[in-house]
């Protein structure tokens, strides 16, 4: 999916697990699970996690979202694409 | 239209870059003019959309670094640490920056290097000690950076420290007060590279050279300059192994021993073998790596891991090889092989040793193979 038209939240929460389970692999992982502080995943993984955002829901991550708590759990990931979306 | 690239690459290499690039590792320096001529050729910054670059794809940028590398592994990863920081100023960059710094990393009036590497903070980069304290309307960078590349002739560096604790990235003059920089020779390989240690000594930089955001620039500034970097390495590795199978081919056809020219003894010929098929290999990692990139596919960077840690590989154990072939004369000054050798083992170190991305690649074992069964 490379397009910004209408999504539901829980689409989106779904695609963001789904991406981050492929990585992190561990079956308890809630939407508030901090990914970085688990240490599940590595230093590689944020940009990848940018390109897979910036790539399925078709927006462009800026500066100003670059902060650790808008991509550390999958709550705070699906917040920021709401608003990236629905801006 | 890529095979024409590719050709002026391979021309430009052999012509200007070849024949030169024994003195430039026996001098342990890459004059000037050699970088301006790439600039003029149109090879810095080729990544980036015009006008800052040419739009290059990334297969064609691997393209680019498999030509240079195949002759001169130094010069390959001074451009790799300039590109890095030119990309990042194009990501990460506010307007102004990106007016500013491009156009003169375009040109080569300025030359880029990055410097995150610190004497304690090698594969663990995360751990830099390096600070930037706040004060007068910028902030003040104190700590040491070591084996950074281009760093004696650089006009412009990337400087990674901690604000706070925070991880911030910063874009410093030369010429910065506080700023000394030593050079560091009689390195092992890549000696053309001019590699120097960065000193900050409450070294100012105003607070309108941050690059990106604080907190931010280790996750995303720097690891996307190291995935750009990790792909230039990988392609300049299959340069570097293709140009031991030729040497190693070429000398193994004319050389003469019991009658015989060696390549017909079947012990050279499995090592000839070896290298064309690992050159091979490694090429066509390079390649999907590179067709993973212009798709934005996330899995591209373990796929860009990926053909670092096998193209390194491959380069030194065609290196090694070649010089085996060679024989004595492998071991002398007048054959390049020698050289090949040197540079192919720091290949294995540099942009992420093999031992890190054979962790790194294992932690993504699930995605990998998952995209292996969508293609």
């Amino acid at each position: 999916m490379t397009t910004n038209t209408y999504i539901g939240d829980e689409e989106i929460s779904d695609q963001v697990r789904r991406f981050i389970l492929t990585f992190a692999r561990r079956r308890d992982l809630t939407d508030e699970t901090d990914i970085f502080e688990t240490g599940l995943i590595t230093s590689m993984f944020a940009m990848q996690l940018l390109m897979f955002i910036e790539k399925t829901f078709g927006i462009t991550i800026d500066n100003e979202d670059l902060t650790i708590n808008n991509f550390n759990t999958v709550k705070h990931i699906t917040d920021l694409l709401k608003r990236k979306v629905s801006s | 239209m890529e095979t024409e690239r590719h050709a002026e690459y391979r021309r430009f290499a052999t012509s200007v870059i070849a024949p030169r690039a024994a003195t430039f590792d026996q001098n342990q320096c890459v004059p000037r003019e050699v970088i301006h001529e790439m600039a003029d050729g149109g090879l810095l910054c080729s990544m980036l959309p015009r006008p800052y670059g040419s739009g290059e794809s990334s297969v064609g940028y691997g393209l680019l670094h498999e030509e240079i590398g195949a002759c001169c592994s130094s010069l390959r990863s001074m451009l790799t640490v300039h590109d890095m920081v030119a990309a990042s100023i194009w990501r990460w960059g506010a307007d102004w920056q990106q007016q500013r710094y491009l156009p003169a990393l375009r040109s080569a009036s300025v030359i880029g290097a990055f410097a995150l590497t610190e004497p304690e903070a090698g594969s663990d980069s995360s751990s830099i000690s390096c600070t930037a304290i706040e004060r007068n309307g910028g902030f003040e960078l104190s700590g040491r950076k070591m084996w950074i590349t281009s760093a004696q002739i650089a006009g412009l560096f990337l400087v990674f420290a901690k604000v706070n604790g925070q991880h911030a990235a910063f874009l410093v003059d030369r010429e910065s007060d506080g700023l000394e920089i030593a050079p560091v020779s009689g390195l092992l390989g890549l000696r053309a590279s001019m590699v120097g240690e960065l000193r900050f000594r409450q070294c100012y930089v105003p607070a309108t050279n941050v690059l990106g955001s604080t907190g931010s620039a280790f996750t995303h500034v720097a690891q996307n300059a190291l995935d750009l970097g990790r792909y230039a390495v990988a392609c300049g590795c299959v340069g570097l192994a293709r140009a031991c199978a030729e040497a190693a081919s070429d000398y193994a056809s004319q050389r003469i021993q019991f009658g015989a020219t060696i390549d017909r003894h079947q012990l050279i010929r499995r090592m000839i073998t070896n290298m064309l098929v690992n050159v091979e290999a490694a090429r066509l990692l390079c390649r999907e790596a590179g067709l993973l990139r212009d798709q934005g596919d996330a899995v591209s960077i373990y796929k860009t891991a990926m053909a670092k840690y096998f193209s390194s590989r491959v380069a030194s154990e065609a290196a090694s090889d070649a010089v085996q072939i060679h024989g004595g004369n492998g071991c002398a000054a007048g054959h390049p092989v020698g050289r090949f050798f040197r540079d192919a083992k720091v290949m294995e170190i540099i942009e992420g040793t093999n031992e890190i991305h054979q962790i790194n690649i294992a932690t993504a074992a699930a995605a990998l193979l998952h995209s292996a069964e969508r293609r």
